[in-house]
């Protein structure tokens, strides 16, 4: 076993019952409801879910762009900025999605006062409970890491991801060609 | 599973999801043993809330290389090495390994979702 092969390997795990099982079905369901019911900050969404990617240092996440926040203005200098974003340029809206999404995955006991304060600043109590699922969603990569089963088929090549009308994914082309 | 008011808020604003949330709970029970998780949930829980954890019992070598797990998965699961997975598989196939994992996502971001959704907006 090399540093990059999945942990578990691909011919001792059974088609509907491990991959693609009942379990998966679920979690898949559950996170395309979530994309379904979101909120339309595609850039802020985007930030929490790199962020996510980040924390968790999932390839395939880390490698896939969301369209409709490219749509809207999403690009590489905002996605370099998410790593140290409490002294970033980004707006303090963004970075208190940050600091959410960061309480959630790393710290949830850290959770305060004054995070409830600057979060009802920049959103309503739905756009939040949005942003926590959101942070749900984006943190089912975890299985993936854990198992090193997180290797997206192109590399690291930035690549767009889409969502159709029932919330699955769709990987698209290059981002930049 | 989400705390009573955790799921009455969350049910409040994002009704399918929340619905959703509380069937992959139930069903990360079912298709795992359940035992073996509640005590993986149990431990986390302790872990995210920065308590001591007490063992309800004498701990087996399966349930001790289960926690290990579960201990790295909740504070960096990038950090689990290949033996921390191995040492499941002296006890486990490879398709019980998958659904455990993504049972203990379920468990451990709900969990998540109890504590900091209870700070910010309850």
């Amino acid at each position: 076993m090399n540093d990059k092969s999945p942990r578990l390997p691909r011919e001792r795990l059974t088609e509907g019952v491990s991959i693609g099982g009942e379990l998966e079905l679920a979690i898949a369901d559950f996170a395309a409801a979530v994309i379904r019911n979101g909120s339309d900050q595609a850039i802020i969404r985007e930030l929490v879910r790199l962020r996510c990617a980040q924390i968790h240092d999932c390839r395939l996440c880390g490698s896939l762009r969301i369209k409709d926040a490219l749509d809207q203005g999403f690009d590489e200098q905002l996605q370099r900025q998410i790593a140290s974003y409490e002294t970033s340029s980004l707006s303090p809206q963004a970075i208190a999605a940050l600091r959410l999404c960061d309480a959630i995955i790393m710290a949830p006991s850290s959770a305060d006062d004054a995070l409830r304060d600057e979060l009802r600043s920049h959103f309503t109590d739905h756009e939040i409970t949005g942003l926590c699922l959101d942070v749900m969603k984006w943190s089912q990569q975890k299985a993936l890491v854990a198992l090193r089963m997180d290797a997206a088929p192109w590399g690291d090549t930035p690549t767009t991801l889409m969502f159709n009308n029932q919330g699955d994914p769709v990987f698209g082309k290059p981002v930049y060609t | 599973m989400l705390a009573k008011d955790i799921q009455k808020q969350l049910a409040s604003m994002h009704p399918e999801s929340t619905l959703k949330i509380t069937h992959l709970n139930q069903l990360a029970r079912e298709t795992t043993d359940a035992n073996l998780l509640n005590l993986c949930s149990s431990y986390i829980d302790t872990i995210l809330r920065n308590l001591p954890w007490q063992p309800p019992h004498s701990l087996t070598e399966r349930e001790q290389a289960y926690l290990t797990f579960a201990e790295q998965f909740t504070m960096a699961v990038s950090a689990i090495e290949d033996q921390q997975v191995a040492a499941l598989m002296k006890f486990s196939s490879a398709d019980e390994i998958y659904c455990f994992v993504n049972a203990l996502y379920v468990v451990d971001m709900t969990l998540r979702l109890n504590l900091v959704i209870g700070r910010v907006l309850i």
